[in-house]
């Protein structure tokens, strides 16, 4: 009997615990929806002030002093705002902003609280110039949560801070940062401003294959032609990944230089070069290789063919006719259906 | 006492223990799960709006491919592929399979998108129907439509996969909503850890009662009808609990078939969906398992709780019943095509926990509290045990699911405010007390029916009324 009892004390127990949450949980809701209220009130007066101040509304600089205080607030407002307006718009919020001492509090709130609150923190500091938002960023690159280090190199990229692929490579090799698909739109941009140090940087010999691919793909994008003779050393690297993501580059950066590279990959052994080759010929000169492209629509992996079909059909109209003509009379039935697929396929694209 | 009672009371005893066993196996892995998931919400994302995920993330991310099977879906399917085509998000396309509908679901897209029939290039690695015509739309280049010969909504995920061209594909339900933000926020582990995560489930929320417009949610409402209500509780104890436990731990065996993200190569090693089971989620999780730890590759499957996928729940008793007794058909396929996972060392985490959870919680759970819900009161009524024991049993029983019902209702309360205000989170909260007095019971017995099915060998999905979304989901229909 006593097992009896023990069971019906900790039943009630539980029952009493459920129903004593379910009475805090609607405390909690009541006091958060009243303090939702009125935050969504003071984001409100917060924006019009700011938009006041760009408009160069002096009445409400009694207000802004008074809402540059609460760093969090000026924060979101900050960044709502901040991305939408450009040049002298900016200048003008920025220094208001500082003016009415709003920058400190940002740039506590970048330093102290939860997670989010230092993160919007550091991406509102780095709205403001370089010379008033290096120390807080550099400071957030010893945060213990990556992610924070994170948007403090992003931040000071943002704000123009010298920082070289080289740099930022080396953190991420250290530990420091995390290697994500964040980290790889850091390191693009990066690329973009310097190209040249890329070059250097993908030069080493002791670059793991990741960092290699990265600045591949990133060169590809930024249109240097610097980076033709080390994207060509690499179109023969051991890695299949690698040489196909470095045609691809010499394809984006359209220079005729690349071409023999290029044609020379579509005979690769690996099917992810030759289908890289096949699109890169697409975007430096299609109309120029017909009879190559046409031969990989024998390729043995469907998706080498399905890449030059769908180069050909790109192509100016001597490139369609081979397709068309491909269509009809290749003596491969399968090959004839890919060609007539990929000229019907019109819509969709 | 005779020889005969004695032996009555040594099996009613032995029975007892074991069930006993069993519900405190069941409690232990439920108070585990409560633990995970408040871990789990500890290292949840930093930013979920969707302002400051375009912000910090709009460079990278990947494209996706929406698959959305459409079966006889022709009251929903227009207003659900307008609402996929609304989505933010920078790169997509929208891939609707019609799985071979004997209503008008196709000439319902057909003439809502104006299609005309294309063609396009495709390697059927995945293993599907054959496809009777592709049409496409002159004004949403995003949109795909595939019509096939039926096959199953796994057959039809596969045409999906294989006409799919980006390297992310989004399997989910036509009949589902996602929020605009949706792929935005799912796709943020992807972003984190590119290199292993290769599936990532999203929550799933019930529309019934919220206002819809234009393909979104527009308001958020709690249905007004009882087992809708009852269900928005266990979909929050579900995701909110143990998907976001099992997500943490690595282990999560389940991604549901109404809103999940793949990295298609993967998708497609594992053979894509599996043909002969209702259970075609689970099945795709658990193989993708099998393919990584057999092979020691290292790999993450996610849970994502923000990410939200709206879909109708049953609301009459019939097309409930009929939906648990298919989840535990589906759970109980796949349990058995994976049994051999069950505690071997090379399954890690994934042999001994998960697959461990599933024998306690799907296969044995269900008919260990049925039986005992049949068996205590005969063992009292014979007097082989005492009314205050079953009595404090009883309560025990009801007490422990009051708890846990209430907990996963704070702990989504703490993250996502399901309930929209004081008065919705006030009947969330009677609902989650009511419902073990009852409708529990009644879910049980419908996975016991689902049990025996299986045992069985039943096929088939059997139907369930769909009303469609706009203006707003009727309450009673």
């Amino acid at each position: 009997m006593a097992l009896a009892a023990d069971l019906w004390v900790m039943a009630g127990g539980l029952i009493a615990l459920a129903l004593l949450t379910m009475a805090t949980l609607m405390a909690i809701r009541i006091i958060r929806d009243y303090r939702t209220a009125l935050r969504r009130k003071a984001l409100s007066g917060c924006r019009r002030v700011l938009l006041g101040l760009i408009a160069g509304q002096v009445d409400g600089r009694r207000d802004l002093v008074r809402l540059a205080r609460r760093g969090d607030l000026m924060a979101d407002t900050l960044l709502e705002i901040a991305g939408l307006i450009r040049g002298a718009d900016r200048d003008l919020l920025l220094t208001g902003i500082k003016a009415a001492g709003g920058f400190e509090p940002l740039a506590r709130g970048a330093k102290r609280g939860g997670r989010r609150r230092r993160l919007i923190g550091l991406e509102a500091i780095a709205t403001f110039p370089l010379v008033d938002c290096e120390p807080v960023l550099r400071n957030s690159l010893r945060d213990l949560d990556p992610e924070i280090r994170l948007a403090g190199v992003s931040g000071l990229i943002e704000a123009g801070a010298a920082i070289s692929p080289a740099q930022l490579i080396h953190a991420a090799r250290e530990g420091r940062l995390p290697v994500s698909l964040r980290f790889m739109g850091l390191l693009k941009r990066l690329i973009g401003l310097h190209p040249d140090a890329a070059v250097g940087v993908l030069g080493r010999s002791d670059l793991p294959l990741a960092y290699q691919l990265m600045l591949a793909d990133g060169l590809g994008e930024c249109g240097t032609y610097s980076a033709i003779p080390i994207l060509v050393e690499k179109s023969q690297a051991s890695s299949p990944e690698l040489r196909a993501v470095a045609i691809i580059a010499l394809g984006r950066l359209r220079h005729p230089g690349a071409e023999i590279t290029v044609l020379r990959a579509m005979a690769d052994i690996d099917w992810r070069v030759r289908r890289a080759a096949v699109e890169a010929v697409g975007l430096i000169n299609p109309d120029g290789h017909v009879a190559a492209l046409s031969e990989r629509l024998a390729d043995p992996v469907w998706i080498v063919r399905t890449q030059a079909a769908r180069t050909l059909a790109r192509g100016a109209a001597e490139s369609q006719a081979a397709l068309r003509y491909v269509s009809r009379f290749d003596p491969e039935g399968r090959t004839r259906e890919l060609a007539a697929s990929v000229l019907g396929q019109g819509l969709a694209a | 006492m005779s020889g005969i009672e004695e032996a009555f009371s040594g099996i009613a005893t032995a029975i007892g223990v074991a069930l006993l066993a069993l519900a405190a196996l069941q409690i232990l892995v439920q108070v585990a799960q409560l633990v995970g998931a408040l871990a789990a919400m500890r290292r949840g994302p930093v930013e979920t709006g969707s302002r400051g995920l375009w912000r910090r993330t709009g460079e990278a991310l990947p494209p996706i491919t929406l698959i959305a099977p459409a079966y006889n879906e022709v009251a929903s399917v227009v207003e659900s592929v307008r609402s996929l085509l609304n989505l933010r998000y920078p790169q997509f396309e929208v891939v609707v399979v019609n799985d071979g509908s004997t209503d008008a679901t196709l000439a319902a897209l057909v003439e809502a998108f104006q299609l005309t029939p294309t063609r396009r290039s495709v390697d059927m690695q995945a293993n599907c129907r054959p496809l009777r015509g592709l049409y496409a739309s002159p004004h949403q280049a995003r949109l795909l439509v595939i019509d096939k010969a039926n096959g199953g909504k796994a057959d039809a995920l596969n045409a999906g996969l294989n006409l799919a061209r980006y390297p992310l594909v989004c399997a989910m339900d036509s009949d589902s909503l996602l929020e605009p933000q949706a792929l935005l926020q799912a796709v943020q582990p992807f972003l984190d850890d590119p290199d292993r995560v290769i599936a990532v489930g999203g929550s799933i929320r019930i529309v019934n009662g919220c206002r819809v417009e234009d393909g979104r949610v527009s308001e958020v409402k709690l249905p007004d009808k009882i087992l809708p209500l009852f269900q928005v509780g266990e979909y929050c104890r579900a995701f909110m609990i143990a998907r976001m436990a099992w997500g943490h731990v690595g282990a999560l065996t389940i991604i549901s078939g109404a809103f999940g993200l793949f990295r298609r190569d993967a998708a497609l090693a594992v053979g894509g969906y599996s043909h002969g089971t209702v259970g075609e989620d689970m099945e795709l999780i658990l193989k993708l398992h099998r393919w990584f730890l057999d092979r020691g590759l290292a790999y993450r499957i996610a849970f994502a709780p923000d990410p939200v996928c709206w879909t109708q729940a049953p609301d009459t008793l019939r097309d409930l019943g009929r939906q648990r007794a298919r989840w535990q058909r589906g759970a109980l396929e796949t349990f058995s095509r994976h049994a051999d996972m069950l505690f071997r060392r090379r399954y890690g985490r994934v042999g001994a926990l998960a697959m461990g959870n599933v024998l306690v919680t799907d296969v044995l759970g269900p008919c260990g509290e049925i039986a005992a819900y049949v068996l205590l009161p005969l063992f009292a009524v014979t007097g082989a045990l005492s009314l205050a024991y079953l009595s404090a049993f009883l309560a025990m029983s009801v007490g422990f699911g009051v708890a846990i019902s209430v907990a996963g209702l704070a702990l989504d309360e703490t993250q996502k405010s399901r309930a929209s205000s004081i008065g919705a989170l006030l009947r969330l909260l009677n609902a989650a007390v009511i419902e073990n007095l009852g409708y529990r019971q009644l879910c049980n017995y419908w996975r016991v029916v689902g049990s025996l099915q299986f045992l069985r060998g039943d096929q088939g999905w059997g139907t369930m009324n769909r009303s469609g979304f706009s203006p707003r989901v009727p309450a009673n229909a």
